[in-house]
């Protein structure tokens, strides 16, 4: 259960206000300093209803009455870890494409139609996949929820996949992928991801010539040997009873029989870091250069299961939220940046952490030295009690907020479910979480991120502040420059073949 | 595909992941509505709960809404000002949001950053965002820290501190927003050019974000005159959501801000009053990194609280909410001419603005995609005023704006939220439970006037924003005056 702590210094964790009465009247004319808190109040994870079909479909339900809204999920395991590197892009185009032709009852639906169906039910068709997962989903009414599943289950199991809207999807995504060739965050990213993972099954990155090679056989065949009724979930969050959601589970997904056919295999994930350290790219004309720190982080080996929670605290204390280390150097004390962010990718054979910030040209070897010097400094510099409870109650609190919301519990099911871990993780995750010492988080840093481990990247306008570009590449030997024009994830590097 | 959608509001925070997204999808919903339900008004099939808020007012002006919540741990905590860009000193675009910023400075009895210390450090989170006619405050705490979040709104209101050092430092974030909002974002020097577009004479025209030269020029002067001028009980809202005791909530409230005085000098009001357009005008923006070519179609709009605002809003979702709407689907889908296209209302407390937008396709010169899609826009507004609306293209709006309202609804703060709006643009948070079925009564007679009035016969402002030829020019280049 959790443990909320003081962390103001020397404020007496007493008596019980609001929910018991006004404050006692020692202090009642004190107003220079805020009342103490009251008595916490537990966290808890409303019951789920886990059920398989008998043919292997996963069922959980999380019945949350008081509104009539439901969430309904269908989650397949299938993703980009099994796109071939030369037709990166794959499995998300096959996302896409579900929404866009569906037999319904016999009669192919074209994607005006389905798109109709779908919003007159008061939700947009979402879907979209991730590295191991793909999904569809829909919030509606309760009412709707039955029309709701009829259409999540026809999209999943009877997409068209027609040629023309193939078609019509790769050339917007070879559109949209000009916008993001305009902005130094998604190049940044792009980047980082290639020079982390190399060739691996994570280190995929679409590309026009990617888009270009996917035909609509490669989509049919991804679709026939992946989604499978093993390997997909449903889920069903807000106003249904665990009987009525096992029911319609098996009323629209009990008649899909098992596949025959050889599951998809998946390419090795084990992260082939690119020879560089640091990688500065150059676009012309950009208002503000990306800067992005890249380092190892704990995947979902069995092995690092005990160090999970270690790992998400240390990021925690980095970069979990507007007070951790990262923004307080970059932003709060010097106003270089609106705000850093920071991710954690968790894989079978790896994972990276990456932390990201968009500065002033001039200011972008700063800021690149400033969270290196914060990843490298956690090993030296663990964090102090009253740091280190602020950055857990943080984790516990977001954990918290996401229970607030259908849509907020799906999202924890379906990511461990996705990464083939128990919901029972949910009820551990806040005292597993409080568990963490300070002096774990530190050994964490001393072995995980060492000099040598951590990656840069910098995009930005090369003229508009030479000598900060200069002086980033000074730093580091290894340093390649690149034109953000010359950049190339087609191969396995981050430029053309005959370039290298 | 190309997500456009103009960021009206600037907050605290940089916004991370899509977690926001389901609240942004129809952001007009929490917004407005203003003719009364109609005789062709269909009952939704479920219905809407109320909030069931209680309100009063304290002796020295300051409005209290209670939303209980039972059962839930999380409290929101929020204080509207209405104070916004509009209010911006002359010579200070963008003052109301730096102001915001430094809000969560120092203050007589807390020390920089002490809200992070009392919400984020115990699981809690606070942000807040400028928008034209409001400022708005918004922390959610374990429910246990509820009377904390009073005591320290309470403290800033009356006792802000402001020091040089942390303010050179916060205007430097707030240049830095500004950079990566509108500089370094493929399509925000098109958003930043609108206001100005529609705007002629009402402070509106200005950004709320404002300008790297006008930030520059700022004081701390002027941050003490304003907190003077606008951060007083009278001019302020505060909203409680969650599970608590009324008797122990009306207690703790009183005794933080019952002993705030009132200012006896009056609050300055913006009082221009924007002309009606009298000539159509073309610009064209030329920008570095314009990857596809875009158009804006910028018309004036009522004000919030005008009756022909419920039309207009469910006209903007009929044109543009989803896939399946009428600019996407022939646009986007059928003649594959745009990345995306839309129709935004975007109506403010004195008045407003209308904006039909498009980014075009790869492969053809702008000079040759933009005229196609200003008639095709121009053309899908006039099919929806001029042609048939079917029952079901009603039918669907209307049960998009039931799901969205419910799911606004699920937490404290979707619920403090939609109450402040009411009471900020309505002067009653009650409204917010009227604001749907306003919404749903409006009929097709309903949607084809108003945008024969407000567009069709309505002068317009059209923005092409197209790449620039030569070098980067010097708007582009990084602003001179940082720290």
């Amino acid at each position: 259960m959790i443990r909320r702590r003081q962390l103001i210094a020397g404020l007496p964790a007493a008596a019980a206000l609001l929910a018991t009465g006004p404050a006692g009247a020692a202090t009642a004319d004190d107003l220079t300093a805020p009342p103490p808190a009251g008595p916490p109040r537990p966290v808890s994870v409303p019951p789920l209803h886990e059920s398989r079909l008998d043919n292997g479909v996963s069922v959980v339900v999380a019945p949350r009455h008081g509104l009539p809204l439901v969430s309904a999920w269908l989650l397949v395991r299938v993703g980009a870890e099994t796109d071939p590197l030369d037709r990166a892009g794959r499995a998300d185009m096959l996302a896409a494409l579900l929404t866009k032709g569906a037999e319904r009852s016999g009669r192919r639906v074209r994607a005006p139609e389905l798109a109709q169906q779908a919003e007159a039910l008061g939700g947009s068709l979402s879907a979209g996949s991730g590295w191991r997962s793909t999904s569809l989903g829909m919030t509606v009414t309760t009412p709707r929820l039955e029309p709701a599943l009829s259409l999540l289950t026809d999209v999943l199991r009877r997409p068209t996949l027609a040629a023309d809207e193939l078609d019509r999807l790769r050339v917007q995504a070879v559109d949209a992928l000009q916008v993001s060739n305009s902005d130094p965050g998604s190049i940044a990213s792009r980047v980082a991801r290639r020079l982390y993972w190399g060739a691996s099954a994570y280190g995929g990155v679409s590309t026009e010539q990617t888009l270009q090679r996917l035909q609509r056989d490669d989509l049919q065949a991804l679709h026939r040997q992946g989604y499978r009724p093993e390997d997909t979930l449903l889920v069903l969050s807000g106003d249904v009873s665990p009987a009525r959601g096992r029911a319609l589970a098996q009323q629209y997904l009990g008649d899909w029989r098992a596949s025959r056919i050889a599951p998809l295999a998946r390419r090795d994930g084990t992260p082939a870091p690119l020879a560089p350290r640091t990688v500065l790219v150059n676009l012309p004309g950009v208002g503000q250069s990306s800067v992005t720190v890249l380092a190892p982080f704990t995947s979902l080996s069995p092995d690092d299961a005990p160090e999970l929670r270690i790992a998400q605290v240390a990021n925690a204390v980095l970069g979990g939220g507007y007070s951790a280390r990262l923004n307080q150097e970059v932003r709060i004390r010097r106003g270089l940046s609106y705000g850093v962010g920071t991710s954690a990718e968790q894989h079978a054979e790896g994972g990276v952490w990456e932390a990201s910030a968009q500065t002033d040209h001039r200011n972008a070897a700063q800021v690149a030295e400033l969270l290196r010097a914060q990843v490298l400094g956690l090993a030296g510099t663990p964090p102090a009690a009253d740091e280190l409870a602020a950055r857990q109650a943080t984790l516990v609190g977001g954990f918290a907020r996401r229970l607030d919301t259908n849509a907020g519990i799906a999202s924890l099911i379906t990511t461990l479910w996705a990464g083939g871990r128990p919901l029972s993780e949910l009820n551990r995750f806040v005292p597993e979480v409080l568990a963490v010492k300070p002096g774990q988080v530190q050994d964490f840093a001393r072995r995980r991120w060492p000099a040598a481990a951590l990656r840069t990247v910098v995009v930005g306008d090369f003229s508009a502040a030479p000598e900060v570009f200069d002086q980033l590449a000074a730093a580091d030997p290894s340093t390649l420059r690149l034109q953000a024009s010359a950049l190339d994830f087609s191969g396995p590097g981050l430029q053309p073949a005959a370039a290298r | 595909m190309v997500r456009m959608k103009p960021t009206f509001l600037l907050t605290r925070r940089r916004t991370l992941g899509g977690l926001a997204a389901t609240a942004a999808a129809l952001p007009w919903l929490a917004s407005r509505a203003a003719t009364p339900p109609g005789p062709g008004a269909r009952p939704a099939e479920v219905a809407l709960p109320s909030l069931g808020l209680r309100q009063r007012m304290l002796a020295n002006g300051l409005l209290v809404i209670a939303l209980p919540d039972r059962g839930t741990a999380t409290a929101s905590v929020q204080v509207w000002y209405r104070v916004g860009g509009k209010d911006d000193p002359a010579g200070r675009s963008g003052f109301a949001h730096l102001f915001e910023h430094m809000m969560f400075k120092r203050t007589r009895h807390m020390a920089a950053e002490m809200f992070d210390r009392l919400t984020e450090d115990v699981g809690g989170i606070n942000n807040a965002f400028t928008a034209e006619d409001v400022t708005a405050y918004q922390s959610e705490v374990p429910a246990n820290h509820l009377e904390r979040l009073l005591w320290a709104e309470a403290e800033r209101m009356q006792f802000l501190e402001v020091d040089q050092p942390s303010f050179d430092s916060e205007r430097a974030v707030v240049q830095e927003e500004l950079r990566q909002r509108v500089l370094a974002s493929p399509y925000g020097r098109l958003f930043h050019a609108l206001p100005g577009l529609a705007f002629e004479q009402h402070p509106y025209r200005r950004p709320v974000v404002g300008s790297i030269e006008d930030l520059n020029a700022a004081t701390l002067d002027d941050v003490k005159a304003f907190h003077r001028t606008y951060y007083r009980p009278d001019n302020a809202v505060l909203i409680v959501a969650g599970d608590f005791d009324d008797a122990a909530l009306d207690a703790a409230v009183d005794r933080y801000f019952g002993r705030i005085q009132r200012p006896e000098a009056p609050i300055p009001r913006v009082v221009v009053q924007e002309p009606p357009r009298e000539r159509d005008e073309r610009r064209t923006l030329a920008a570095p990194r314009v990857p596809l070519p875009a158009l804006a179609l910028v018309w004036k709009g009522p004000a919030a609280r005008d009756a022909d605002a419920a039309a207009l809003d469910v006209a903007s979702a009929l044109l543009s909410a989803g896939e399946s709407s009428r600019m996407n689907q022939a646009l986007v889908y059928r003649d594959r001419v745009a990345q995306a296209a839309g129709f935004q209302t975007q109506l403010n407390a004195d008045a407003g603005m209308l904006v039909a937008y498009a980014i075009g396709v790869g492969g053809a010169p702008a000079a040759r995609q933009l005229p196609a899609l200003e008639a095709a826009l121009l053309r899908e507004i006039g099919a929806l005023a001029e042609g048939p609306i079917a029952d079901a293209e009603f039918d669907k709006v209307r049960t998009q704006l039931l799901t969205a309202a419910l799911a606004e609804r699920q937490t404290p703060q979707g619920r403090a939220t939609a109450a402040g709006w009411a009471q900020m643009y309505y002067g009653d948070a009650r409204q917010a439970d009227q604001v749907l079925q306003r919404l749903q009564a409006v009929r097709a007679a309903d949607v084809q006037r108003v945008l024969r009035q407000h567009v069709l016969q309505a002068r317009r402002a059209t923005l092409h924003y197209v790449q620039e030829e030569a070098a980067p020019s010097p708007a582009s280049a990084p602003q001179k005056g940082r720290p």
